[in-house]
């Protein structure tokens, strides 16, 4: 679903992300953990298109993001750490521009009320997204990401600003992506969540990817934070 | 004290931010912005200098001359309140009533007295600003004909300090009102336009006739000394300058200081209620409704007319050339036997006159710059369309599509009513539809082209995106060099060729640049924003 070969991404004389490969098959829910700056951020927006990298090679469902660029987004969706949505629509109507740019036909209407429901953001999808708190904004980014049926999700800290009931909601709906045969990158500073939540982990420091596999591969008998905080040392 | 000159200091740096845009560093592209502030002050100083050293030059010869002193200092203070509360009315709703920082600064250890006293710093500084021109101009045009007694000089100096705290005073309440009006209605930014449109219309309209009405005032001094008597305070600014009375003098200063200090005392009671209440348009709960199906192009389409609509400042600031090319138009029609007679007398050939209006025509276009910003207006946003599997180059094509919609229906209406005006025959009615329509679509290229090249995308307000950068200020500018240079062609060919055959050459020419653009817009430009 989601092949990452070689991938280094230099800001100016600094190396971001230096040399990392991994890949995501169907199915899974794939972690991406390290510290504030460690280059998780960089590593998803190479891979949905949003920066460009000096060398490697990023393939999603087939697509090479750097050769077949609009081929690519199309099977998937991505939730910035910032929801900064267009303030000036309303939440139905960045939905509805979402699955314009999608191609999403007749059964939207269906597809959004299904979603928002769950999120519990129905009623409020005519008010403008300026006047949403930072949760309801997250909220719609998330609505806006499954709307298209995605193949691959890929999520920045997606789980801050969201209230208790509405994250576990997203974690169910991740799990059901997955069950349906979709793939999930996310990365994450919960702990947590991530042991609870993930097949697979892959933990970054300084851009370097120090370790992945399995979360039985990784953490073995210790916690994931234990794991973590050794390699941090 | 020290929280309060830092809040003046960050006021006094927005207004630095809005006008020149953000610096992080002291470069010298800083020192260059700083100068282009200067020459900017120095420029508008000079220019509405000279305006109000004409208007009073003339008043004072006609009032001085009729025995009318006093009237003369009234219109200056009624002139220099009219344009004050003007220039201020837009500032003080915003900065009093819906500044966005107000929660930050709560939430700082400051009193919500230091942020009032800061925001109306910020307001007093525009009014010092325009007081210091027309008051100089004022004082000036009178001190170096007539004399002046030592009372009459310190009450005008007086009066002058105390004007702009009385101004401040109206601005905030109608400031008020106008933020009341607003706050409640779901279309804010329409209403807000309609009102700015209304404001400047009026201020348009009382500074084109304002030379006429100043000739036609100084001549019925008489009657204009009749229409200011019951005005009390007016009869005492003017008797407390033109006469020294201390009295007058007195009175003026009670009138103008009370209301001044009520507002503030008003202000400062209410003031934490006022930024800590939320005040909003009924909340509307979704109602499921159909949606068509659009195409992407179309989707993008609708975006940019959206983005457009929501913002007041977007709509003023950048399609106010469409407004001024349909009102441009609709002059032609109105004015169109004065022209036909300018352009019979001799000193111009008639057959100047349409191309003469073609070429004004493509400047109004040049003045409508909606897509210069557009590519900054994504600012942090930008990742929806990053992300979304568009290809760069239809996205600027929504951009520029949206440019040439608006200017070019106004263009069109404008082009249609020029050319009833002037009975135009069927190649002229061709010709002044065609270059116009050109020339929108020359200018909506340059605008996308060079937002690309100078893009602004870490803006907090949207102001910085559609007023500052170089985008604006090379489309709008290079623009209007695009249509003398077109008109230089036109004057060029027109000694060897018929005025219509030249316009053929201009139109040729700018759809040349046309093409040569668009293809730069699909390849270069796509790039560039794939690389944002």
């Amino acid at each position: 679903m989601l092949n990452i070969e070689h991938l280094t991404k230099k800001f100016g004389e600094k190396v971001a992300v230096d040399d990392l490969s991994l890949s995501i098959a169907p199915g899974e829910i794939y972690g991406f953990i390290g510290h504030n700056g460690a280059g998780k951020t960089t590593t998803l927006k190479s891979c949905c298109g949003l920066l460009r990298f000096e060398e490697g090679k990023i393939a999603v469902c087939g697509h090479d993001i750097v050769a077949d660029p609009v081929g690519a987004k199309r099977t998937l969706a991505y939730i910035p750490d910032n929801p900064d949505l267009y303030e000036f629509l309303t939440g139905i109507k960045y939905l509805n521009f979402v699955a314009d740019i999608y191609g999403v036909g007749g059964e939207r209407a269906e597809r959004i009320k299904a979603l928002a429901e769950r999120l519990d953001l129905y009623k409020d999808l005519a008010q403008p997204i300026s006047s949403y708190s930072h949760g309801m904004k997250q909220k719609l980014a998330v609505i806006a990401a499954w709307l298209h049926e995605p193949k691959l999700i890929m999520m920045d800290e997606p789980f801050v600003g969201l209230d208790p009931t509405s994250s576990h909601d997203l974690k169910v709906m991740m799990r059901e992506h997955c069950d349906r045969g979709g793939a999930i990158f996310f990365s994450t500073h919960v702990l947590e969540v991530a042991e609870k939540l993930c097949d697979k982990v892959a933990i970054i420091k300084n851009g370097k990817l120090v370790v992945s596999g399995t979360m039985e591969e990784v953490k073995g008998n210790a916690s994931l934070e234990d794991v973590f905080l050794e390699l941090e040392k | 004290m020290s929280t309060l000159k830092a809040l003046m200091r960050v006021r006094l740096a927005s207004f630095k931010q809005i006008y020149l845009g953000k610096s992080k560093t002291k470069s010298g592209k800083e020192r260059n912005k700083a100068l282009i502030l200067a020459v900017l002050l120095v420029y508008v100083t000079v220019t509405f200098g000279i305006m109000f050293v004409g208007n009073f030059s003339m008043m004072a010869e006609a009032f001085a001359a009729q025995g009318l002193d006093w009237v003369y200092f009234a219109m200056w203070a009624l002139l220099d309140f009219a344009v004050m509360f003007v220039g201020t009315v837009f500032a003080a709703k915003t900065q009093l009533y819906e500044a966005k920082d107000n929660d930050l600064l709560l939430a700082m250890p400051i009193k919500p007295r230091d942020i009032l006293i800061s925001r109306l710093f910020t307001i007093l500084v525009i009014n010092g600003f325009i007081n210091l021109i027309i008051s100089a101009a004022a004082g000036i045009m009178w001190i170096v004909r007539f004399p002046v007694s030592p009372m009459g000089a310190a009450a005008f100096v007086l009066v002058a300090l105390v004007l702009p705290l009385f101004t401040l005073a109206m601005s905030a309440l109608f400031g008020f009102l106008i933020s009341l009006a607003t706050r409640r209605v779901r279309n804010k930014s329409v209403v807000t336009t309609v009102f700015s449109l209304v404001f400047f219309g009026a201020y348009m309209y009382v500074v084109n006739k304002s030379t006429t009405w100043i000739q036609s005032l100084s001549y019925m001094g008489g009657y204009v000394a009749d229409a200011l008597r019951p005005v009390f305070l007016l009869r005492w600014i003017g008797d407390a300058v033109a006469k020294g009375d201390a009295k007058c003098l007195a009175l003026t200063l009670a009138c103008l200081l009370v209301p001044f200090a009520l507002a503030v005392l008003i202000l400062d009671r209410t003031f934490f209620k006022n930024i800590t209440t939320v005040r909003s348009a009924a909340k509307k709960e979704y109602k499921e409704k159909s949606y068509g199906v659009e195409k992407s192009s179309s989707a993008l389409f609708k975006k940019e007319a959206a983005r457009f609509v929501s913002s007041s400042g977007y709509m003023l600031n950048a399609g106010f050339g469409a407004v001024m090319a349909v009102a441009a138009g609709v002059l032609v029609l109105v004015k169109r036997e004065f022209l036909s007679l300018f352009f019979s007398n001799g000193a111009v050939p008639p057959e100047y006159l349409f191309p003469i209006l073609v070429t004004g025509l493509c400047l109004m276009a040049a003045m409508t710059d909606i897509s210069a910003p557009s590519v900054s207006l994504e600012g942090k946003s930008l990742w929806i369309l990053r992300s979304s599997p568009v290809d760069a180059a239809d996205v600027l094509r929504a951009k520029l599509k949206f440019h040439c919609a608006v200017s070019g229906v106004a263009t069109l209406i404008a082009s249609v009513l020029v050319c009833i005006a002037v009975q135009a025959a069927p190649v002229q009615w061709a010709l002044g539809i065609v270059l116009p329509q050109l020339f929108v679509a020359f200018e909506g290229l340059l605008g996308l082209l060079c937002n690309l090249k100078y893009p602004i995308l870490d803006w907090e307000n949207e102001n910085q995106a559609v007023k500052t950068g170089m985008a604006v200020f090379i489309a709008m500018f290079g623009a209007m060099g695009a249509v003398f240079a077109l008109g230089g062609v036109w004057f060029g060919l027109s000694a060897f060729l018929p005025a219509e055959l030249a316009l053929c050459a201009d139109i040729l020419l700018l759809a040349a640049v046309d093409a040569l653009l668009y293809r730069r817009l699909v390849t270069k430009g796509a790039e560039a924003f794939a690389a944002l």
